[in-house]
């Protein structure tokens, strides 16, 4: 095992440590009544995280076994991914009734749009690489995360835009799919062309930066799970009474 | 190779993005700007004026053609100024009927979520009026009034108004 193979395999196993302790905490705190999809989308990279990491352990396991259990984990991650970006799109517009039937109606709209884009570049630009099984599984990972960071620029510039407030805990779940989504899109664009058949040098650093796109990412929720709570903002301090405009409203109204 | 090169580049950019939205997510929550001070003016009474089909029909039949279309993009462009910077004002008004959400008075807190609610309405409006607007200026189709902004942002204020009787909200209504 080579010293960047050994490397990959430690960030893998912090990464599994992480989980396991974001996933006590988010028990410890009930955050499961409050963020069920992003519960299950953590108990499930856990699993996968666990599975593969003995998969890749134990020699018993052929590649064939390992390619299977790792589409089954990706297709898993993928749509419990669409079911936190919709669980984040409900919590964050729940507030605004004026937001909740044109906000889903906007969502759909891209959603609709974002599926053309996708599936078009994957039409254009279908699988390269002489590993081409492997190199089909990563273009349909690039079609669905061009998908999911659609979505959230989305949420992101229209609650911006709108001045809608996000709750704390519900921004640093987005902040830490965005950029794992946005990691993961470079290295599938990258992968889906260019995999070997054996593995090589490039396919290592490609993995290392997607274990290190997940840690980065694990360790975001978890800092937002621990330190930052949703609590309100405290009022803002302004001197001065507001007894003219008052006056003007009694003498509108009366 | 070529689209995924741009692929990579976007998700840089997206990353880069969502780093700077982040440091000012942090940046907002710590530092407490006095709102009033954000606040920029609207004569409402002179955009009704603007945007008065009634004023427009006047000007068309009194001036000649060539000036009265001088005269309307002038117009339309002033009214496009207004509207953003009521929508701006929206967005200050938004921020400090979030904080009066949360307040143990229920009083305060109905006052505060009818507020954030109209003032998520009369963004919603500036994001559909003003490119609206914008068409109007080079085309004679899809002009109409856009008066329910107007009662939209008297409204709002008349909640910031009502806030303010049971909230601090300082000279804010004034400033409106």
């Amino acid at each position: 095992m080579s010293f960047l193979s050994l490397f990959i395999h430690y960030v893998w196993i912090l990464n599994a440590l992480i989980e396991a302790t974001l996933l006590w905490l988010v028990a410890r705190r009930r955050l499961y009544q409050q963020f069920p999809f992003f519960v299950l989308y953590l108990t499930w990279v856990f699993s996968k995280t666990v599975v593969l990491l003995a998969m890749d352990f134990m020699p018993s396991f052929t590649g064939d076994q390992y390619f299977y259990a790792y589409m089954i984990a990706r297709t898993g991650v993928a749509a419990l991914g669409f079911g936190v970006l919709y669980e984040l799109f409900t919590k964050t517009l729940c507030n605004y009734p004026a937001l909740r039937n044109l906000g889903s109606n906007l969502l759909r709209l891209s959603c609709v749009i974002l599926l053309l884009l996708a599936t078009a570049l994957a039409w254009l630009v279908p699988a390269a690489g002489t590993g081409q099984r492997m190199a089909e599984l990563y273009l349909l990972e690039r079609t669905v995360s061009i998908l999911q960071i659609g979505l959230l620029l989305f949420l992101f510039v229209f609650s911006r835009y709108l001045g809608v407030s996000w709750r704390s805990r519900a921004f640093g779940i987005a902040l830490g799919f965005g950029i794992l989504a946005s990691v993961t899109l470079a290295t599938t664009a990258i992968r889906s062309q260019v995999e070997p058949v054996v593995r090589s040098g490039v396919s290592d650093i490609i993995d290392l930066i997607n274990e290190g796109a997940l840690l980065s990412c694990n360790l975001i929720w978890l800092g937002y799970m621990l330190g930052f709570k949703s609590t309100p903002l405290p009022p803002p301090r302004l001197p001065d009474d507001d007894l003219g405009p008052w006056n003007q409203e009694l003498r509108r109204l009366l | 190779m070529t689209v995924s090169i741009a692929l990579v580049i976007c998700s840089i950019v997206v990353l880069v993005l969502l780093i700077r939205l982040a440091r000012g997510q942090y940046i907002a929550t710590r530092r407490g700007e006095n709102p009033a001070g954000q606040i920029r003016s609207v004569d409402i009474e002179a955009f009704r004026n603007l945007i008065d089909p009634n004023e427009e029909r006047y000007l068309r039949e009194r001036l000649p053609a060539a000036e009265f279309r001088k005269i309307q993009r002038q117009r339309i462009r002033t009214a496009c100024d207004y509207i953003l910077c009521a929508a701006h004002n929206a967005g200050v008004l938004l921020s400090l009927a979030e904080a009066a959400r949360h307040s143990p008075d229920p009083q305060v807190a109905a006052a505060a979520a009818r507020l954030i609610d109209n003032a998520v309405r009369l963004r919603l409006y500036a994001l559909q009026a003003i490119p609206k607007l914008y068409i109007a200026l080079w085309l004679p189709v899809g002009r109409r009034s856009h008066v329910a902004l107007a009662d939209r942002y008297e409204t709002m204020v008349r909640h910031v108004v009502l806030l303010g009787l049971r909230y601090p909200a300082g000279t804010i209504s004034s400033a409106l």
